[in-house]
């Protein structure tokens, strides 16, 4: 996410290293949670919901909070539990362990659905700024 | 038990991307590089791990926890989005956010995969 230069909210860095760690071990939690409720299935579907719902989240929340990225607010919900929620290595590893033609599939999915859910999510935090 | 081990370690893997991607904006500010180094990093060592056979709850705790948290797409789609900026002389960038870091990430991860 872009950094602005400064900003009078800014939470100590200290604070806001625990406020990652939080966050992230309670995205981690909601992605093992996710695959749980999903069960074993050919197809990765649970990494695949959770990595484009965690974009589209993640895209409103870079919007929205783009002036205060240094607060422990953005250190904990988008850094920590969005960044969590979602994975690139567990996505890679399924990636590579799919034949062929799901593998496609996955990659081309992912990406075409991540891109598009993260637009849709900037999109509609300028909508709901603009007003 | 081993699930909440494993949900502790994926705050650790945040806290530890987080400390990745202040030392690399400081020195490639707003250029995704943080990102794409814990996520080619993280690939890397997934492989590494499965590789070496682990045990369920190993891999839970380690893989799912520690590399799940380390590692991130959200933030890989929304720096991709960032990069092009609406303009169309940084989409070369934007790309090759997308592309170089799949394939450099899928790429070290066989690697590591094989070596073991």
């Amino acid at each position: 996410m872009p950094t602005p230069p400064s900003d009078p909210r800014r939470t100590p860095w200290p604070l806001r290293l625990v406020a990652v760690a939080a966050g992230g071990a309670l995205g981690t939690a909601v992605r093992i949670g996710v695959a749980e409720l999903v069960g074993d299935q050919a197809f990765p579907w649970a990494t695949l919901v959770v990595n484009v719902a965690g974009a589209a989240l993640l895209g409103y929340l870079a919007v929205r909070m783009l002036h205060h990225a240094d607060t422990g607010r953005v250190a904990f919900a988008g850094v920590g539990f969005l960044g969590a929620l979602t994975t690139f290595s567990t996505f890679v590893a399924e990636a590579d362990a799919l034949p062929p033609g799901s593998s496609a599939v996955y990659v081309g999915l992912s990406l075409a659905a991540g891109l598009a859910a993260a637009h849709t999510g900037m999109a509609l935090a300028r909508a709901g700024s603009a007003r | 038990m081993t699930t909440l081990l494993a949900v502790a370690a994926g705050g650790l893997g945040a806290a530890a991307r987080y400390g990745v991607g202040v030392a690399a904006q400081r020195r490639f500010e707003g250029r995704a590089v943080g990102t794409a180094v814990v996520n080619v990093a993280g690939a890397a060592a997934l492989g590494w791990l499965l590789a070496a056979d682990p045990s369920s709850g190993r891999l839970l705790v380690l893989g799912t926890g520690f590399l799940g948290g380390f590692t991130t797409f959200s933030t890989w789609m929304v720096e991709t989005l960032a990069l092009a900026g609406g303009r169309r002389t940084h989409l070369g960038e934007s790309a090759a956010n997308l592309g170089l870091v799949l394939a450099a990430g899928w790429a070290a991860f066989a690697a590591a995969s094989v070596l073991g």
